[in-house]
C-alpha cells in the first residue's frame, strides 16, 4: 500500500478534528496539541422518518 | 418528593457528558434520583425503569434535552441542575478562550477553518460513525473511531474507503492510539522510542507501550485498529495497513502487534505480511498458535508482559517484575492477616481485557472463576451484583454502565463494588485495576481510598482484615502520574503490583495458599 | 436527475429569484382594484387558515369593523353573523399575495401599498400602517374614532401616497435598506432609519397635492418610525408570488400565525400551509401588569420580513431591539449565525459595520432546519387576547411545521417521479 500520507501525518504538527464530546478535545490540548472542535449532533435529532426523508432530498453536508 | 424536569428542546448533549451530568445530578443534596439525557427512546426506557417519566416527558424527542429528578422541592431541584450545568459549562467556555476558535457545525467547516488540521477524532454513537467517518476520509483527514456498536458492514465500508485514499481508520472501537506523540482517545502519554505498536486491543497496547516507557525506551507510534479490525468480516484491513505504515516509517524500528482472537480467514493474510516484513516483529496474538507465528520469523509472546519483555530484550532492557517466589512470600505474609471465614479473591476490573487476563491466571490456582463475563458459560454468576466464590465482575458491561463512559473516565460505576465485596465475610481479597488517560478521572485512586478504608473498617470490627491488590496503568508522564497513583495505594495499606497479570497472580497465590492453610486445619 | 438534484435544482432558482428580484413600491390603490382574487365581501386576515369560529377576540372584531367600516353591515355583531354564514368571506392574506401585519385586515376600499418586483414581475400588496396610536384596527380595536381613521386612509392619506409615490416613479426597497445599513434597523421591529429614508423620498413629492390635509398627511409620514415595515412586507409578497411558482423547492416562501397556529409555505408548494401550534412571543411587556397568560399565539404576517432576511434573521444589524426586549448583543449575533447555519444565500446589499460588514443570511431552507435541528428566530410584537399590543420579543419557529412541510415536498417529489417514470 501506499504509505505517503500516512508517513505525512507522522512528519506533521498533529492538529484534530474533534467530532463529538469536548472531553477527548480538551485531553489533547492539555497535551499541548491543536484541536478544532465539531459540535456534532444527529441529523434531525434522532427522528428516523425525518432522516429517511431528508436522505432523499439532500441538503446537508 | 415528587418529579421535577427541566426540558430543552433541540439541545444535544452526547452520552458522555450526559452520564457525567447524571452522575453530578445524584450526588446533590434534595435529588433522591435523578437523570439527564436526551429523550431517545432508550432514554425514556431508563427514565421509566426509575419511575421519572411524567406525562410530560412521554411528549418528548430524541431531540429533547432533559434533566429530571425526584427531589425534596423545586428549589432542590432548581439548585441541583445549576450545578449540574456548571459541571458542564467549564470545558465549554474555557476551551473557547484557550483557543480562541469557535466550534463548527460539521467536519467541513472544521477543516475549511483550520486547514492543517490532519486527524479526525470521532466519538458518536455507532450507528452515526460511518456517516462522519466518510466525511472525515473524504476531506482529507485520517481517522481515530472510538464509536462503539458500528454495524461490521460499516466498519468494513469506512475502512476499505480509507484503504482506497490511504488514510488510517482507527477504530471504531478504538481504545488507544498514540500519533506523534500525542495520547488519543483513551491512551497513556507515553515517551518516543523505537518501537512501533498496532493492535486489536486498546488496554493491550497502552500496557506494554507504558512498560516500555518505565523501563526508558518508548513508543513512535500506536495504532489501535479497534477489536473488530481482525474478524473475518472486516478482513484486517487496519491491521494490514498499521503493519505497512510503521515497516514504512523511519523512526519505528521494531514492530510489535497484539490481537486476542483473529478471523481463520484473517490469520493467513496476517501471518503472511508479518513474514514478509522488513522490521523485526514481536507477536501477541491470544488465538494463534506458537510454531505458526514463529515460523513468519516473528518472536512470539505468550502475553502482553511477555510482549513487553520480549520488545525490551531487542534494545537490551528488562522489566524487573517479581519472581513467582517472591509473590508467594507476600502472599504467605497477607494469607496470616485473614479470618478462617475469608476464602476467596473478588476482582472488580474496569475493563474486559484485564479481567480476562487476571481471570486466566487465578484459575490455574484458585480453579473456577465466576463472572458476568466469564471464560466459560457454566461459570456465569446468577447475579451481576452478588459475587459468589472466586469471582471477577467487569463493570465496564452495559448493564452496570447503561451507556455510562468507560470506568476510565467515569470511576463512579465501580466506586459501590469496594464495599459490597468487603461486607461477604467471605472475601479475602479485592483485586482492582486503574487506567490513566488524559480524558480520565484525574485522581481515580483517591476517588476510591475513602472506600478502601471504611471497607478496612468495617472488617476490622468484624475481626476480619481485606488484602486489597491493584495495578495502576499508565506512565509517569501521565497527568494523574502512575508513580503517585501506586503510592497512594501503597500508603493505604494496598498491595500494588506493577502489572495487571501479577496483581492477579498474586491475589490467586493468596486464595491458593488460604486453601492449603485451611485444608490442613492450620491457622 | 435525482430527487436531491432536482430540490437543489429549484432551491438554485429560488434563491436566484430572492437574491436578485428588486422590489419596488410602486403605488397605493383600493385592495379591490388590485389585489388578485378580492371582491367587495372578502376580508383578507394574517396567518394560516382558521376556521371562523376559532378566530381570536382582536381578529374577529378587525373582521367585523372591517366590515362594518365597508358597510356590509351596521354593527359588527351583525358583521359576525354574516361571517357565520359565509356571507363575508375570510381569506388568507398571504394567499392573496397580501401582508397583514399584527390584527390588522384587509377589506375592498382600503388602500394597500402595491408593490413589484422589477425583476422578475411579481406583485404585492399590504395595508398602510396607521402609525403610533395604539388604538387602531391593526391591534384589534374598531370603534368611530378607528372609523374615522379608516375613512381619512381611504380618502385622503391612500391616495396622496399613491400619487407621491408614482410621482416618484417608484421607490426602490432594496435601495432603502442599503441606503439604512448600519444605522441599527433589523427592519422587522425596528425600521425608524428606513422609515426616515423612505418618507424623505415620498415628502417631496407630497408637497404638490392639493388636499387640504396636505401637512397633516406629511407630520402623521414624519411621525410614524414603523412605516417601512408595511412597504417591505408588501415589497416581499412581491418576490414570494415568484418564489411559489417553483415546484420541489424546500425554501420558506410564506410565515405567519394566526395567534392560534403558526404556518409556513415552502415554494415548492406554493401557497399550501404546513400549521403548528403558535408560539408564544418571549421578550418585554408593555404594561408590567401583563403575563405571558395575556398573550395570544404568534399573530400576523410581519415575519415574511425574515422570509427575506430581515428581523430575527439579520438581528445583529439592529441590536437595539434585541436590548428593548431584554437581550444582548451576543443573542443577537446568534440570531443571525444561526440562521446562517440553515440559510442557502445572503443579501450583500446591507451590509453590518459590527459584523465585520457581513450581509445577510436569507432563503431559509426547510431540510436544513429540520436536518440540523437549528430553529430560526422571528422577532415580533405580541398581542393581548382581549385586543392592543401586549408586548415585542422573538420567537423560535416552531419544529413540527418544517417537518410537515418536509414530508409535503417529499410526497411531491414521489408523486412527480412516479408521473415522469
Amino acid at each position: 500500500m501506499d504509505c505517503d500520507k500516512i508517513l505525512d501525518l507522522f512528519q506533521s504538527e498533529l492538529v484534530v478534528v474533534n467530532v463529538g464530546p469536548k472531553l477527548f478535545a480538551t485531553a489533547l490540548e492539555k497535551q499541548g496539541y491543536r484541536t478544532v472542535q465539531v459540535d456534532w449532533k444527529p441529523v434531525a435529532g434522532g427522528d428516523r422518518e425525518m432522516q429517511k426523508i431528508l436522505e432523499v432530498l439532500g441538503g446537508l453536508e | 418528593m415528587e418529579v421535577f424536569v427541566k426540558i430543552e428542546r433541540g439541545r444535544y448533549v452526547d452520552s458522555l457528558e450526559t452520564l457525567l451530568a447524571s452522575s453530578v445530578l445524584n450526588d446533590q443534596p434534595g435529588i433522591e434520583i435523578g437523570c439527564a439525557g436526551m429523550a431517545t427512546d432508550p432514554g425514556k426506557d431508563v427514565l421509566e425503569s426509575v419511575g421519572l417519566l411524567t406525562e410530560e416527558l412521554k411528549t418528548c424527542d430524541g431531540s429533547c434535552y432533559i434533566i429530571a429528578a425526584r427531589a425534596e422541592s423545586q428549589a432542590a431541584f432548581d439548585a441541583a441542575v445549576d450545578e449540574v450545568e456548571a459541571n458542564l459549562a467549564p470545558e465549554d467556555s474555557g476551551d473557547e478562550n484557550e483557543t480562541g476558535e469557535r466550534s463548527c457545525p460539521t467536519i467541513r467547516a472544521a477543516v475549511a477553518a483550520c486547514p492543517k488540521a490532519n486527524l479526525c477524532s470521532v466519538a458518536v454513537p455507532g450507528e452515526y460513525a460511518l456517516g462522519e467517518v466518510k466525511k472525515a476520509l473524504n476531506a482529507g483527514l485520517h481517522c481515530v473511531v472510538f464509536s462503539n456498536n458500528v454495524p461490521l458492514s460499516d466498519e468494513r465500508e469506512m475502512k476499505e474507503l480509507a484503504w482506497e485514499k490511504g488514510l488510517l481508520c482507527m477504530g471504531p472501537d478504538c481504545g488507544v492510539a498514540n500519533i506523534n506523540g500525542a495520547a488519543l482517545v483513551l491512551a497513556s502519554i507515553n515517551n518516543r522510542g523505537p518501537f512501533g505498536i498496532c493492535g486489536a486491543s486498546g488496554v493491550g497496547i497502552q500496557h506494554v507501550a507504558a512498560i516500555l516507557h518505565e523501563a526508558g525506551t518508548g513508543i513512535s507510534q500506536t495504532i489501535g485498529t479497534g477489536g473488530n479490525d481482525l474478524k473475518n468480516e472486516v478482513g484486517g484491513i487496519m491491521m494490514l495497513m498499521g503493519i505497512d505504515a510503521l515497516e514504512a516509517d523511519p523512526e519505528t524500528k521494531y514492530i510489535a502487534l497484539i490481537a486476542r482472537r483473529i478471523g481463520d480467514l484473517v490469520e493467513p493474510a496476517i501471518l503472511e505480511r508479518i513474514s514478509r516484513c522488513k522490521k523485526p516483529v514481536v507477536a501477541m496474538f491470544m488465538s494463534c498458535d506458537r510454531a505458526a507465528v514463529e515460523k513468519t520469523g516473528a518472536v512470539w509472546a505468550r502475553d502482553l508482559d511477555d510482549c513487553a519483555q520480549k520488545c525490551l530484550a531487542m534494545v537490551g532492557k528488562t522489566y524487573e517484575l517479581e519472581t513467582d517466589e517472591e509473590l508467594a512470600a507476600k502472599a504467605a505474609e497477607a494469607v496470616s492477616l485473614l479470618a478462617p471465614e475469608q476464602k476467596y479473591v473478588r476482582g472488580a476490573f474496569s475493563g474486559g481485557t484485564f479481567m480476562d487476563e487476571a481471570m486466566r491466571a487465578l484459575i490455574p490456582k484458585v480453579g473456577d472463576v465466576l463472572s458476568n463475563c466469564p471464560l466459560k458459560e457454566e461459570w456465569r454468576l446468577a447475579d451481576s451484583h452478588k459475587s459468589v466464590g472466586n469471582a471477577c465482575i467487569d463493570y465496564g458491561e452495559e448493564e452496570f454502565t447503561l451507556g455510562r463512559p468507560h470506568p476510565a473516565i467515569d470511576p463512579g460505576v465501580r466506586k459501590p463494588a469496594i464495599l459490597w465485596e468487603a461486607g461477604d465475610p467471605e472475601t479475602a481479597v479485592i483485586l482492582l485495576d486503574f487506567i490513566l488517560t488524559p480524558p480520565g478521572h484525574m485522581d481515580p485512586v483517591g476517588y476510591v481510598l475513602d472506600d478502601i478504608r471504611r471497607a478496612q473498617e468495617l472488617a476490622r470490627d468484624a475481626g476480619r482484615h481485606i488484602v486489597f491488590v491493584a495495578s495502576v496503568l499508565g506512565t509517569d508522564a501521565d497527568f494523574q502520574n502512575v508513580s503517585a497513583q501506586r503510592k497512594k495505594l501503597a500508603d493505604a495499606g494496598v498491595l500494588v503490583c506493577r502489572t495487571n497479570h501479577q496483581a492477579a497472580l498474586l491475589s490467586g497465590e493468596i486464595v491458593r495458599q488460604k486453601k492449603e492453610r485451611d485444608m490442613h486445619g492450620l491457622r | 436527475m435525482t430527487i436531491e438534484q432536482q430540490v437543489n435544482a429549484a432551491n438554485d432558482r429560488v434563491m436566484e429569484i430572492l437574491t436578485k428580484g428588486r422590489p419596488v413600491w410602486k403605488d397605493v390603490r383600493p385592495a379591490l382594484d388590485v389585489i388578485p382574487g378580492m371582491t367587495e365581501t372578502t376580508v383578507l386576515v394574517p396567518g394560516p387558515p382558521l376556521p371562523v369560529e376559532r378566530l381570536t377576540t382582536p381578529i374577529r372584531t378587525a373582521v367585523c369593523g372591517a366590515a362594518v367600516h365597508e358597510k356590509l353591515a351596521k354593527t359588527k355583531e351583525e358583521a359576525w353573523e354574516m361571517v357565520l354564514r359565509g356571507e363575508i368571506t375570510v381569506a388568507q392574506a398571504q394567499d392573496h399575495q397580501c401582508g397583514c401585519a399584527a390584527c390588522m385586515v384587509v377589506s375592498a376600499s382600503m388602500p394597500v401599498i402595491v408593490a413589484e418586483d422589477s425583476v422578475y414581475g411579481g406583485k404585492g400588496y399590504a395595508p398602510i400602517h396607521p402609525g403610533p396610536n395604539p388604538k387602531c384596527l391593526r391591534w384589534g380595536f374598531y370603534d368611530e374614532d378607528v372609523e374615522r381613521d379608516l375613512s381619512w386612509f381611504r380618502d385622503h392619506y391612500g391616495p396622496a401616497l399613491g400619487h407621491a409615490v408614482r410621482a416618484a416613479g417608484g421607490i426602490d426597497l432594496v435601495t432603502v435598506l442599503a441606503k439604512t445599513a448600519g444605522m441599527g434597523d433589523e427592519n422587522h421591529n425596528r425600521q425608524p432609519a428606513a422609515s426616515m429614508y423612505l418618507a424623505l423620498q415620498v415628502i417631496p413629492w407630497m408637497l404638490d397635492l392639493e388636499d387640504p390635509d396636505r401637512d397633516e398627511m406629511i407630520r402623521h409620514l414624519a411621525a410614524n418610525d414603523r412605516f417601512f415595515l408595511h412597504p417591505m412586507m408588501a415589497g416581499v409578497e412581491s418576490i414570494t408570488a415568484t418564489m411559489k411558482q417553483v415546484p420541489l423547492s424546500t425554501v420558506v416562501a410564506g410565515m405567519a400565525g394566526n395567534g392560534v397556529e403558526f404556518g409556513i409555505q415552502l415554494a415548492g408548494t406554493g401557497n399550501r400551509w404546513y400549521t403548528t401550534k403558535a408560539p408564544v412571543i418571549k421578550g418585554t411587556f408593555l404594561n408590567p401588569s401583563y403575563t405571558e397568560a395575556d398573550l395570544l399565539g404568534y399573530l400576523g404576517d410581519s415575519c415574511v420580513t425574515e422570509v427575506y432576511g430581515l428581523g430575527g434573521m439579520s438581528a445583529i444589524a439592529g441590536p437595539a431591539y434585541l436590548r428593548m426586549t431584554g437581550s444582548n448583543i451576543a443573542e443577537a449575533r446568534s440570531r443571525t449565525e444561526k440562521a446562517r447555519a440553515v440559510s442557502l444565500g445572503e443579501h450583500t446589499f446591507a451590509p453590518v459595520p459590527w459584523d465585520d460588514f457581513k450581509g445577510f443570511p436569507v432563503g431559509l431552507d426547510a431540510r436544513k432546519i429540520i436536518g440540523y435541528n437549528i430553529l430560526p428566530i422571528s422577532h415580533g410584537g405580541s398581542a393581548l387576547k382581549k385586543g392592543g399590543q401586549g408586548g415585542a420579543g422573538a420567537a423560535e419557529l416552531p419544529l413540527e411545521c418544517f417537518k410537515e412541510a418536509l414530508r409535503g415536498i417529499y410526497q411531491e417529489a414521489l408523486v412527480r417521479t412516479e408521473q415522469e417514470g
